[in-house]
């Protein structure tokens, strides 16, 4: 109050006496109490004035008290407002805490989503009926599909079990990706029933990224309003359940998987297995127990994979696995035999990678097949091959046994025949020269089947030795023109001989071996030909490669003979007539030497037409030029 | 011109007399080894201008024996006779001639007629 200007303010007033008494609340003036007469020539008098100060103290008390009330009620209000908040955000705290302690349970999604409803629920300073429903988004039917509920007419169960984006409110909210409310049965409200009673709904879109997880659907009383808390608390709880969705859409997922390659391991026909870094099992899949014939995984966890091979294979399994550990190759096969619970022994061939942790291996994963069949097949294979060898071996021994111990009685005749023929012992007359004539033929005839039976037996056993060195081609024709024309000129049969100018004139081969062959060729033509011609023709069949080509008139080999003419001991017919008699090799002898000079042997042939055999030779030089 | 004169070492009997038979209707003085014990005694009486030799004999191997001739005459044909074709391989480049058997008298007197007119 300013004091200073009293007299102004009095001086408007009719005042001829004034009394100012100042309202002292302890050292505070908390006003001043005015008297005033406007009646001229009248003072205060001393009880008045006594009067006046006692009011003021009066006044003081008063006003005193009334300013202590309405602090006190500005505190009580204060004070309440602040326990109101503290509340609020108490449960607010409580329900996000108790909605991430679900994560960390082991809930189905459904489990999950019912837990999440009674959360809400259990929130008191919301006004919201104890009905609602979760829904999530189904992807495979783009619907909102209602997962949990409380409390939901039975109507509404089946009508709300899959809603469109965009239909009702909870559909909206979808949409709309923002908090519908509503305070009434409103148009929005699509989806009705006979008898339904008025009420409020929030429905509040569960968000993750730029998609829509699912519809929070909650009651309210009819005519509730929307608080800006509710608002905010609702998109808490909604950020929070799509964090939680996410999290158990994602473990769902890694549960399916691992269950997928669980059910994939457990039901596989191999066994798989994992080890630590020191061999010791930690995981066994129940085929494993079955091949291995134990009852109960105990009896094998924690053992070293050592303990179950066959004793003598451990030292080997050691060094191939201690291998690839420090090698860490990330992958070996091995084949090796274990031992199974009844002392038997099964072979496995396995697969073995490495599991690393970073950059250290922590351990080992296995894939094994029971290869005990197949190990046994392959060892009566591999003894039966063996046999088969010795006996192969056994023969070839054998008939170069047998042509040896030939050789030498038929020397003796021979060579007594050959000096009767001679006259060494006498003159002969002309019965006795035939006979002998008779004999040494015989006998020549013998040495050939002699000589073709140890090319067999040595071609077989792989002793054969080619014995190469340069040769004039034109020089081994005319030996093959030598040899053949009197035996063609016998049958009345042409014999010819033709050579290409651009065959080189020196070629590198085994020419003793290339002479048998070719006379081998050419007498058979020459024996299977009953008239018209035989010619034998050296070609250049391509650069590197020159032909050998035998052709004749003869009979001609039918095609389903084709293959079994050049196998050892076959004949057309395997008839022996005095026509194709014959140690029955010289074919088989003629293409196997052919192979073993790098070259290859082919026929074409009519019947009734005749027969071309063409060797083709590769020309090489001398080892070494 | 001198007689010709062929050591033949053979222990199959009747191919010993064929092939001396055979040499000898060629000209040839012969003697015959039916064991292989017996060589040496030959060879310090004389030097052969042939040796026909077996490789299998009951109490040596051909192939010691055409060594030991070898080292001894120079100029001496030698003519293995065997039915083993693949060792008589081994001696190629020692002896002068491989005569796989059964041998025929047609190509001992071949080889006898070559040396008489080398001689």
């Amino acid at each position: 109050m300013e004091w200073e200007h009293r007299d102004r303010k009095y001086a408007d007033l009719l005042a001829y006496a004034i009394i100012e008494i100042p309202i002292m609340a302890g050292e505070r003036c908390l006003g001043v109490l005015t008297l005033s007469r406007s009646k001229p020539d009248y003072t205060f008098t001393a009880a008045q004035t006594e009067t006046g100060i006692l009011f003021a103290r009066l006044v003081a008390l008063v006003l005193d008290n009334a300013n202590l009330y309405e602090s006190a009620v500005k505190e009580i209000a204060e004070r309440e407002r602040a326990q109101d908040s503290l509340q609020y955000s108490n449960q607010q705290q409580q329900v996000i805490n108790s909605l991430l302690k679900i994560s960390f349970e082991d809930n189905s999604m459904d489990e999950m989503l019912s837990i999440i409803l009674d959360e809400i629920f259990s929130i008191e300073w919301m006004t919201i009926s104890q009905k609602g429903g979760v829904f999530l988004f189904n992807e495979q039917t783009n619907t909102l599909d209602l997962r949990v509920h409380r409390n939901l007419a039975p109507a509404l169960e089946i009508k709300c079990a899959k809603l469109n984006f965009g239909q009702c409110l909870c559909g909206r909210a979808a949409l709309s990706r923002e908090i519908q409310f509503a305070d009434c049965l409103d148009e929005r409200h699509e989806i009705r029933y006979e008898g339904m009673e008025e009420h409020g709904h929030y429905n509040v879109p569960i968000l993750q990224g730029g998609k829509t997880l699912g519809v929070i659907v909650l009651y309210l009383p009819h005519g509730y309003q929307k608080t800006e808390k509710d608002i905010a608390f609702l998109h808490t709880v909604a950020d929070a359940v799509a964090v939680l969705l996410r999290r158990k859409q994602v473990e769902t997922l890694l549960l399916e998987n691992e269950a997928r390659f669980r059910q994939i391991v457990e039901s596989a026909n191999d066994v798989i297995y994992r080890t630590d870094m020191l061999g010791n099992f930690i995981y066994v899949n129940p085929t494993s127990l079955i091949i291995m014939g134990y009852k109960n995984e105990s009896e094998v966890l924690g053992k070293n994979y050592l303990e179950l091979a066959a004793p003598e294979w451990r030292h080997k399994l050691k060094r191939f696995y201690n291998r690839q550990f420090l090698t860490k190759q990330s992958n070996t096969y091995f084949e090796f035999p274990a031992i199974n619970a009844g002392g038997e022994a099964i072979w496995f061939g396995q697969s073995v990678q490495i599991i690393k942790d970073g950059d250290a291996v922590v351990g080992f994963q296995a894939v094994a097949r029971d290869i005990t069949q197949l190990k046994q097949a392959q060892e009566a294979l591999s003894l039966s091959r063996d046999q088969a060898l010795e006996a192969s071996r056994a023969k070839s021994q054998m008939l170069s046994r047998v042509s040896h111990e030939l050789r030498t009685p038929l020397g003796g005749v021979l060579g007594f025949a050959e000096l009767l023929q001679y006259n060494a012992f006498g003159a002969l007359n002309k019965k006795q020269e035939e006979a002998v004539d008779h004999i040494i033929k015989s006998a020549n005839y013998l040495t050939s089947m002699v000589n073709d039976l140890l090319d067999e037996a040595q071609i077989e056993s792989g002793s054969l030795l080619l014995d190469n060195s340069y040769f004039d081609p034109a020089e081994l024709l005319e030996n093959v023109n030598s040899s053949m024309s009197m035996l063609a000129d016998k049958k009345n049969i042409i014999f010819k001989t033709e050579i290409s100018s651009d065959l080189p004139d020196e070629l590198y081969g085994d020419v003793k071996r290339l002479q048998q062959v070719i006379i081998n060729l050419a007498g058979n033509a020459v024996k299977f030909t009953r008239e018209g011609e035989v010619r034998v023709a050296f070609k250049r069949a391509a650069p590197t490669f020159w032909s050998i080509e035998v052709r004749d008139t003869g009979a001609g080999i039918p095609d389903s003979e084709r293959q079994i003419i050049f196998e050892p001991f076959r004949q057309i017919n395997n008839s022996i007539t005095r026509e194709n008699r014959g140690s029955g090799l010289g074919l088989a002898i003629t293409k196997q030497l052919v192979e073993l000079m790098g070259g290859q042997i082919s026929l074409e042939s009519k019947v009734g037409k005749g027969s071309l055999f063409t060797i083709t030779m590769p020309i090489t030089n001398a080892p070494g030029e | 011109m001198t007689q010709l004169y062929a050591l033949i070492i053979e222990d199959d009997p009747k191919l010993g007399l064929i092939f001396q038979t055979a040499l000898q209707q060629a000209g040839y003085d012969t003697d015959l080894d039916e064991n292989g014990n017996r060589y040496h005694a030959f060879l310090d009486a004389r030097q052969p201008d042939l040796v026909i030799l077996d490789l299998h004999l009951p109490y040596a191997f051909g192939g010691d024996i055409l060594d030991v001739i070898r080292a001894r005459y120079s100029d001496t044909v030698i003519a293995v006779v065997t039915a083993d074709f693949i060792k008589a391989k081994t001696l190629t480049g020692k002896a002068d001639h491989i005569l796989v058997k059964p041998v025929s008298v047609a190509s001992l007197l071949r080889l006898a007629e070559s040396i008489k007119g080398q001689a």
